[in-house]
């Protein structure tokens, strides 16, 4: 089985899912969005996510990574996932984590409301308790935190993973066939910034997937910045790490927001600061693909275009023409097949490349995915 | 190609406005079902059918096999008569790949996904398979899996679907022969030579054949098939052949012939071009790819564009409408191009080639056959045959087909009192195309010394093969004797037409097919499996010999199975060396088994006129039955089959001692307990085929297999019941490491233990 990563339209959300060569199931970020109004296009996320645990006979996953705690990427964590900090979210049905991966500010930050409240109780827990859970920080980050909640740190400290690093447990050459290279946060921010900023105390994970002796890397970058990512290209470069920059398949940060580029916007097309274009242009492979996770790009002149949310049409011109012009692929989410009914889509690891996962619709194939009841 | 151009020769319409219901279907489905997959352009519509234009999502990865695109634009036709709905990719720098269709130049690339025939892939055609085949071909485009190099011979896709039937030997020696096509339908044109043509003359059509054959290093691929005379010049020159100066050489030619031939020079004109199999890597594949391209003008029309004829009436000088001309010009480019080239595929005749190609075979068999026996397994022997290719055939039988003989024959009604043999010979060169016929008749008996002797002995002298197919024991036997080398073969059906028997002699003749008649009914009294094989319904027996007349209740399905089974058996054994007996049985509910048996060597002995046969088999069978007695001696009673013509006796088994014998290392008395019923048995199963026909004992530990003074006297007792039947006594002594034979009182040269018995060995009497 080769690798798998799952979409899905959610409007302007992450919602990423994994399907690893050994079966592992790594979601990165939940953001159940749909508010079960009609003309609500975005997908049920808890009910395709279910549908696909039941076919694989699970009710966990090996990972849930949290890149950071705004809305649009942990929304209904508290409804679907079985937590273990309280009795409450206990209940049958829930789905299990075998491992939560956070940012340092998940456990650090004050002053969070619902669900981001809730995964921050979660990683607390699990970090107080010792286990199944892995913090993305510099260690001496957490380590007044654990020593005011009387945390011994040296026995946790195997729990932090540090940015230039791959995550402990992921292998190229092991059965997983993948290994995460953490590209933020990373820690002298801290040293020079004491405001805690959400979105850019993001994870941002590069990803190496191995199948038939071929390599291809997904880069995923959260919500963050054009600043950061000039950051995080500059520190890269600076350790000669370049090849964890190389990309197959992107997920746009924050959902094809010029911000992620530059600070202008541009008329017609954003351009993007030096180190981002190096990004973008330079470390992407022939026929790379990148998908926007956010709402369709809008129309010249429409409302949204007018508007400051993302996705911006400047943006989503500049991804358009650098994936036309080398026959790559940029994909919306709430476009994909329509912006009418946009579903959930999937591109596959191949050994030739990231593909599109195309079915052509059968009725035996269709029959056998359903479970038709009688009465 | 211009993709636009093309295009423009279809109307955007309304999806309502489409006339192929499956054009709809497949739009209402795309939007319905398929929207991940697929979505509609654009829908078009001409004469030449419906257009529904879709981008299709390929699922194409970054680095293809062959550079897909990750949505191509695809339009699909759908044509005005119910067809195969064809794929064009809308894009001029569509990869050149496996499986696609030969298109006109000026039609877009097309993909084939689907080699089934239409009528019969219509039946559960949806566009839900479309979409399935069409996802299939580009997983295996991407993937690098389009294996197959042959590039279908499918139809060209613009234009009528025209077909020629045309012989080898037509192509071989196109030019010198006066040519017709008689049409059979629009689209089958049957090329033939006019001197052999029955056909009326309406459905004739002169034409006139030129073959090209491309050497494999000037060939490249074919990407698009030529549509006029210009074109397919530029095709060839583009391969090495200078199309235009062949034909202005050979026009030229045929004008100046006097008289010129009329028929050649009206008759349409077709360049039939044989070209090796490029893979579209450029690799040079096995097989060669022959196309035909039929002009709408005639030789003399043609002529005239290339500047080499004009024309003119019987006034003005010519009788055939075209006269050379005197200053030849340059070929009027304009006109070459508006002489249409329609492409059309190439059917051979069915030849030997072809029908050994056809039947998996690699190497036309082209073995002189001389079959004895026309009737029900010799027939169908011929017919299985000749359609595998195999064979050059003499069919030799005196016989007339009786109405009765339909039952089981190939004769049909209207060869009722025709000669067996002669019909044979006309089917088996009817089915083979061939400049001699490959079915040769000699109507008459092989046994009777009449005016065809001469002839048939010629034909058993220069043969390869013998088949005797006669069902009679006789004619085996004297097939078998005949002083031909050829090596024998011999097949027949068992009484009651359930099982068939094969028996072939290895390929240098040191078995005969007396020899594998005699181990076979040896098979038949001994094997338990084999036991009712020679039984006739009734399961009663008589000395009638009639082990091979089957009874005139067998059916022709059974006689179709079973002649299948022999025939496909009968041409494996003549591909290789040794022996093969086999038998084949069906149940009455259709159950088939089958069994082989290997024929074991044997020697023969001569004494006075009659030799005797012993086989491998049974010295082994009677070594082993005396080491298990020894030291008593020990024995019993011989069969075999006898000839008495013929002086011959081939001893094919030696019965246990029966249980109330006497044994001791210095003697031994057989007992008769349960010897009478144990004949009688073997007599009943081999329809009385072999009979007693002496005793057999051993000697003890370091004795030889000499007569002692008491066999002496139990040869003379054997004499004298012999003479009965005026047959020789037989005895056979098991001795240590040796065999005795004593016939008629003579002793006949032993047998070293170990040694083989190879070549047939004078008795020393």
């Amino acid at each position: 089985m080769a690798a798998k990563l799952n979409f899905f339209p959610l409007g302007n959300a992450d919602t990423l899912r994994i399907d690893l060569a050994n079966g592992q199931k790594v979601l990165v970020d939940y953001a159940a969005m749909r508010n079960g109004e009609i003309a609500d296009k975005r997908c049920d996320l808890p009910e395709e996510l279910r549908r696909d645990l039941n076919r694989a006979g699970r009710d966990y996953y090996d990972v849930v990574c949290i890149t950071h705690t705004d809305t649009d990427h942990c929304k209904g964590f508290g409804e679907f996932f079985w937590l273990r900090h309280a009795a409450k979210y206990q209940g049958a049905g829930r789905i299990k984590i075998n491992e939560l991966w956070v940012p340092a500010a998940a456990i650090l930050e004050d002053g969070l409301t619902d669900d981001a409240r809730i995964v921050r109780s979660e990683a607390r827990h699990r970090l107080r308790d010792g286990k199944g859970i892995r913090v993305f920080s510099r260690p001496e980050r957490l380590k007044k935190w654990m020593q005011d909640e009387g945390i011994d740190f040296e026995t946790r400290k195997h729990l932090i993973v540090d940015a230039g690093r791959t995550v402990p447990g992921y292998d190229k050459t092991g059965p997983e066939q993948v290994e995460f290279f953490v590209h933020c946060p990373f820690g002298w921010r801290q040293n020079e910034n004491t405001v805690i900023e959400r979105n850019e105390d993001s994870i941002v994970l590069h990803a190496t997937f191995v199948e038939g002796g071929q390599e291809s890397r997904l880069f995923l970058a959260s919500d963050v910045n054009y600043e950061t990512l000039s950051e995080i290209v500059q520190v890269t470069r600076y350790h000669g790490n370049e090849d964890r920059m190389r990309w197959d398949i992107m997920k746009l940060p924050h959902h094809c927001s010029y911000l992620a580029l530059a600070p202008d916007r541009g008329a017609e097309e954003t351009k993007p600061v030096r180190d981002v274009k190096w990004l973008f242009e330079n470390q992407r492979e022939a026929g790379a693909v990148i998908v926007s996770p956010s709402n369709p790009i809008p129309t010249k002149g429409s409302e949204a275009d007018q508007g400051v949310q993302p996705p911006h049409r400047q943006a989503g011109n500049y991804h358009r023409r650098i994936t036309n012009a080398d026959d790559g692929e940029f994909r919306v989410t709430m476009e994909h097949p329509s912006q009418t009914y946009p579903k959930p889509f999937a591109y596959n690891v191949t050994a030739l490349g990231i593909a599109l996962d195309v079915a052509a619709p059968m009725v035996s194939s269709s029959a056998a995915a359903s479970t038709p009841k009688a009465g | 190609m211009d993709i636009e151009a093309w295009l423009s020769g279809f109307e955007v319409v309304a999806v309502g406005d489409l006339k192929s219901p499956a054009a709809t279907a497949l739009v209402t489905f795309t939007e319905r079902h398929a929207s991940e997959l697929m979505t509609v352009v654009e829908t078009r519509r001409s004469e030449l059918g419906d257009l529904v234009i879709l981008d299709f999502r390929t699922g194409c990865p970054q680095k293809p096999f062959y550079p897909i695109k990750r949505t191509e634009r695809l339009a699909i036709r759908f044509a005005p008569q119910d067809g195969m709905p064809l794929i064009y990719v809308l894009r001029d720098d569509f990869p050149d790949t496996f499986h696609q269709q030969l298109t006109a130049e000026s039609a877009p690339r097309a993909i084939c996904i689907d080699d089934r025939i239409w009528a019969e892939a219509r039946l559960t055609w949806t566009p839900a398979e479309l979409g399935h085949r069409i996802l299939s071909w580009f997983d295996r485009a991407i993937r690098g899996e389009l294996h197959d190099a042959r590039q279908p011979l499918d139809p060209i896709m613009i234009g009528s679907h025209l077909s020629f039937v045309i012989s080898r030997r037509i192509l071989g020696g196109a030019v010198n022969a006066d040519l017709v096509a008689v049409r059979k339908t629009d689209q089958i044109l049957r090329v033939r030579d006019l001197k052999t043509v029955t056909e009326p003359v309406d459905s004739l059509e002169p034409i006139c054949l030129v073959a090209y054959r491309i050497a494999a290093e000037e060939m490249q691929r074919l990407t698009f098939a030529p549509e006029n005379l210009g074109s397919l010049a530029d095709m060839l020159a583009r391969r090495g052949i200078d199309l235009l100066a062949d034909l202005r050489q050979k026009f030229s030619d045929w004008l100046g012939e006097n008289p010129p031939p009329a028929w050649r020079i009206n008759s349409r004109f077709v360049f039939v071009v044989e070209m090796p199999i490029i893979a579209p890597d450029g690799a040079v594949q096995n097989g060669t790819d022959l196309r035909a391209f039929i002009t709408d003008q005639s030789v003399g029309d043609i002529a005239v564009a290339l500047g080499i004829a004009e024309r003119a009436t019987p006034g003005e000088g010519s009788q055939v409408g075209f006269v050379k001309r005197l200053v030849q010009t340059a070929p009027d480019e304009e006109a070459v191009r508006a002489i249409l080239a329609q492409s059309a595929e190439i059917h051979y005749e069915f030849d030997r080639e072809l029908a050994t190609q056809l039947s998996g075979r690699k190497t036309p068999d082209i073995r002189n056959v001389v079959l004895v026996g026309g009737g029900t397994i010799g027939s169908h022997l011929a017919e299985c045959l000749s359609r595998e290719g195999r064979f050059e055939w003499t069919v030799i039988d005196d016989d007339r087909l009786l109405p009765h003989n339909l039952a089981r024959h190939i004769g049909r009604g209207e060869n009722v009192t025709n000669k067996k043999a002669a019909l044979v010979a006309a089917a088996v060169s009817a089915t083979l195309d061939s400049a001699e016929p490959v079915g040769r008749p000699i109507s008459a008996n092989v046994l009777v010394n009449d005016g065809h002797r001469e002839e048939i002995d010629r034909a058993l002298n220069e043969t390869d093969l013998i088949i005797d197919a006669t069902a009679s024991v006789l004619a085996g036997r004297f097939l078998s004797d005949h002083p031909s080398e050829a090596r024998r073969v011999s097949a027949f059906f068992n009484p009651v037409g359930s099982a068939g028997i094969l028996l072939a002699e290895p390929a240098d003749r040191s078995l005969t097919l007396r020899d594998l008649e005699a181990q076979f009914f040896g098979l038949v009294g001994r094997e338990a499996t084999l036991a009712n094989l020679l039984a006739d319904s009734g399961g009663s027996y008589a000395y009638t010999g009639a082990c091979r007349a089957i009874t005139n209740r067998m059916p022709e399905s059974n006689v179709m199975a079973l002649s299948g089974l022999i025939a496909g058996a009968l041409g494996r054994a003549v591909d290789q060396e040794d022996a093969v007996m086999k038998v084949w049985s069906l149940s009455g509910d259709g159950d088939l088994e089958s069994h082989g048996y290997p024929a074991v060597p044997v020697v023969s002995f001569a004494a006075d006129d009659w030799s005797v046969v012993v086989d491998a088999g049974l010295v082994e069978r009677v070594r082993a039955m005396r080491n298990a007695r020894l030291p008593n001696e020990t024995g019993g009673v011989l069969t075999g089959v006898v000839d008495i013509p013929a002086q011959t006796i081939h001893i094919v088994d030696a019965a246990p001692a029966p249980p109330d014998s006497v044994e001791s290392p210095g003697g031994f008395t057989r007992g008769t307990e349960g010897v009478r019923e144990d004949l009688d048995g073997v007599i009943e199963r081999t329809r009385g085929q072999v009979r007693y026909i002496g005793e057999w004992h051993s000697h003890p530990p370091r004795a030889a297999a000499r007569p002692s003074a008491t066999d002496l006297v139990q040869i003379d007792w054997l004499s004298t019941v012999f003479d009965i039947d005026t047959l020789p006594a037989l005895m056979l002594i098991a001795g240590d490491g040796e065999i005795g034979i004593i016939l008629a009182n003579r002793y006949a040269e032993s047998l070293r233990q170990g040694e083989e018995p190879d070549a047939s060995r004078e008795a020393t009497g």
